[in-house]
């Protein structure tokens, strides 16, 4: 079987050891910061990822956006795009969403067909915007995508603080938006958890685009651009076309991930869906460039990363009310992984040059 | 109408001067072939180191020399990761901004946050210089500033020396344009990376100890919103070039404190103020929209060096 080829195990095998060594130095961290030995917060964190139902759920249910986001980042990346404007398609997504859900009159199944399209067409727009710059001016992309998260935050903000809020008997002091009717949420697949179809819908996505980038003419052009901008123009490939082709595709893709937040999860629209449990520090967005990385830029690569992040973020939450750890160390834990992987990449193309 | 002019032409230098010395430290960097992404996190370490220095030992002098010490840390980590191990450039300094990110806000709740009390300094007051700040309008403007703010456009006229009037500046450009040549002319090429790199960790420490200790007096996790990729940003505008650095990080700065102004103002900014919020990140994009096709990148920029080639 091609999958197991010694190459791909030796790899596999030094970023096992890769995140390893990165826990280890996030557990002398946390010891020092809290005094909570690692192997007790340890304890913790693999409890709350997977000690139950629940805890299942909560990983998976974490995964599924920062799996939307990663896929974003690895379309853009095979590319030679650095597409650093997750939050922002997330948040226009998540516009993109509730918007289709709640003003569509549509039946249950069409009407979240409509809302993942929605979602999809805003976070293209937003992506595309960064994608027509690179492509027609060469303005770099890394600055653009990232003002663009800035941009969409603010414009989300004063969506749900104005036009949009919701009424007072439903969002009291919140700053949302009115709650979407019952038709337009993802179907929940276990009575009383919050896991929902979203994480299917991002395996799915992984895989179509999997094919799409090593099965078809398109992904081969992308991927022929990415590796060489110059030999692929002189061979007459159009390159703004298939730029902006990708950054339609990885900004909708990202996008994804807010309607599984507000079709999945919060069921309104809120400016804070980007970043979760309440702290606007570390957002979807970061973790997902982390499971980009993680995942070797590779769709399939992504789904045990990003499982792997879910697992961090749902375990990080009970490491803070059972051991009082600040929820930020499952911020320097992902860091962490990622200072760890990219000194260690130097290992893995040791390995390959042989 | 003078009144106005003074108080946001004050308030504009005062917050031009981090993304000034933030993207003079990205000037160091670029110049010599190593572009550096993780000034975002190299700030915000410098954000945190300072204020949980000052807040300790009630010293705005140690907060800083913190701020200098683990910016540097961070630019050698930075210079380790993209020289030593010739790890891709981008990736690097996205990783360091992430773990910038991650460690700030884990060491304010670990160390400094209480659930009762919001942690505060006394911040860097402004220093009236004797005879100049008695100017009218130049004076409150220029010269009735925090020591950080002159220290930072001092900076300007001593980068400036150093990278076009001095041979180690000559060096650096060497390196940074075409590493192997100047690798055959005996010029340390791994050594002049790092120097560069650790000064631009450094300023971008002094930089983000900026937010806290001159502006606001506490820390919130993430404070920098963004402010390092516009200093990177403004490296790109100014052409690489120290003066034309300064006019960007000007003209950002005095569009902030304009905004600022109209958030105060009240009146429908009450229920808009987000749009006033989002100007100086349209404003990047706008001003890379109309100079980024100018040339003057360095030719190595983003390209590792291996001796004898690959």
């Amino acid at each position: 079987m091609r999958i197991f080829e010694k190459r791909i195990l030796w790899e596999i095998a030094i970023l096992v050891l890769l995140v390893f060594g990165a826990l280890a130095v996030g557990g002398l961290i946390i010891y020092i910061g809290t005094g909570v030995g690692p192997l007790t917060a340890y304890g913790w964190l693999v409890k709350g990822a997977f000690g139950n139902a629940n805890a299942v759920s909560e990983t998976l249910v974490h995964a599924c956006p920062i799996l939307f986001i990663a896929l974003g980042f690895v379309i853009a990346g095979r590319c030679n795009l650095w597409n650093i404007g997750g939050d922002g398609q997330l948040l226009m997504g998540g516009l993109g969403a509730f918007l289709a859900g709640y003003y569509l009159p549509l039946p249950a199944p069409l009407l979240l067909v409509a809302v993942l399209a929605s979602a999809f067409a805003f976070g293209a727009v937003w992506g595309v915007i960064a994608g027509f710059l690179k492509a027609k001016l060469k303005v770099n992309e890394i600055v653009t995508t990232i003002m663009l998260n800035f941009i969409a935050f603010f414009i989300i903000d004063w969506l749900v603080l104005n036009p949009m809020r919701g009424p007072m008997e439903i969002v009291g002091a919140q700053s949302m938006s009115d709650l979407l009717p019952q038709s337009a949420w993802l179907p929940r697949l276990i009575g009383g958890y919050r896991l929902h179809v979203g994480i299917f819908v991002a395996i799915a996505v992984a895989i179509l685009a999997y094919i799409l980038l090593w099965r078809t003419p398109f992904g081969y052009r992308v991927r022929a651009i990415g590796y060489s901008p110059k030999a692929a123009e002189y061979s007459g490939m159009n390159i703004t076309r298939n730029l902006m082709l990708v950054m339609v595709l990885a900004g909708g893709i990202s996008a994804l991930a807010g309607a599984a937040e507000v079709s999945g999860i919060h069921h309104a629209l809120r400016s804070d869906i980007a970043a979760r449990g309440g702290y606007a520090s570390v957002s979807y967005m970061a973790t997902g460039i982390i499971a980009g990385m993680l995942g070797r830029l590779h769709p399939l690569g992504v789904i045990p990363s990003s499982i792997f992040f879910g697992a961090l973020i749902s375990g990080g939450d009970v490491m803070r009310y059972l051991g009082g750890i600040p929820y930020t160390a499952v911020f320097v834990l992902q860091g962490l992984v990622f200072v760890f992987i990219v000194a260690g990449e130097i290992l893995i193309r040791m390995k390959v040059r042989r | 109408m003078i009144e106005v002019i003074e108080t946001v032409g004050a308030t504009g230098i005062r917050l031009a001067a981090p993304l000034l010395l933030a993207a003079l430290g990205e000037l160091f960097a670029e110049r010599s072939g190593v572009l550096n992404l993780g000034i975002e996190g190299m700030m915000l370490m410098g954000a945190i180191s300072g204020f949980w220095t000052t807040y300790i030992t009630r010293s705005l002098f140690l907060g800083v020399l913190a701020a200098v010490m683990v910016g540097g840390l961070m630019g050698l980590l930075m210079a380790f990761l993209s020289v030593s191990l010739r790890a891709n450039q981008i990736v690097a300094g996205l990783a360091l901004w992430i773990l910038g990110l991650g460690l700030s806000g884990f060491i304010y709740r670990a160390a400094i946050w209480g659930p009762y009390a919001y942690p505060t300094v006394s911040t860097f007051g402004a220093t009236a210089i004797p005879g100049l700040s008695g100017i009218p309008v130049l004076g409150p403007i220029l010269f009735n500033q925090s020591i950080l703010v002159y220290l930072s456009l001092i900076a300007v006229p001593i980068c400036f020396f150093l990278l076009f009037k001095t041979t180690w500046g000559l060096k650096v450009t060497a390196v940074g344009e075409n590493p192997g040549a100047a690798d055959t002319l005996g010029i340390k090429v791994f050594r002049t990376r790092y120097i560069c790199v650790i000064i631009g960790g450094i300023l971008a420490g002094v930089a983000g100890a900026f937010l806290p200790l001159v502006w606001m007096g506490s820390f919130n996790e993430n404070m920098t919103a963004g402010r390092g990729f516009i200093a990177f940003a403004l490296v790109i505008f100014g052409a690489w070039k120290p003066w034309r650095i300064l006019a960007g990080s000007l003209l950002f700065g005095c569009i902030d404190a304009i905004q600022m102004r109209l958030q105060a103002s009240g009146g429908i900014w009450i229920y808009s103020y987000q749009f006033l919020l989002m100007l100086p990140y349209i404003l990047t994009i706008v001003a890379l929209v109309f100079l980024s096709r100018r040339a003057g990148a360095p030719a190595a920029l983003t390209k590792p060096y291996v001796r004898g080639g690959e």
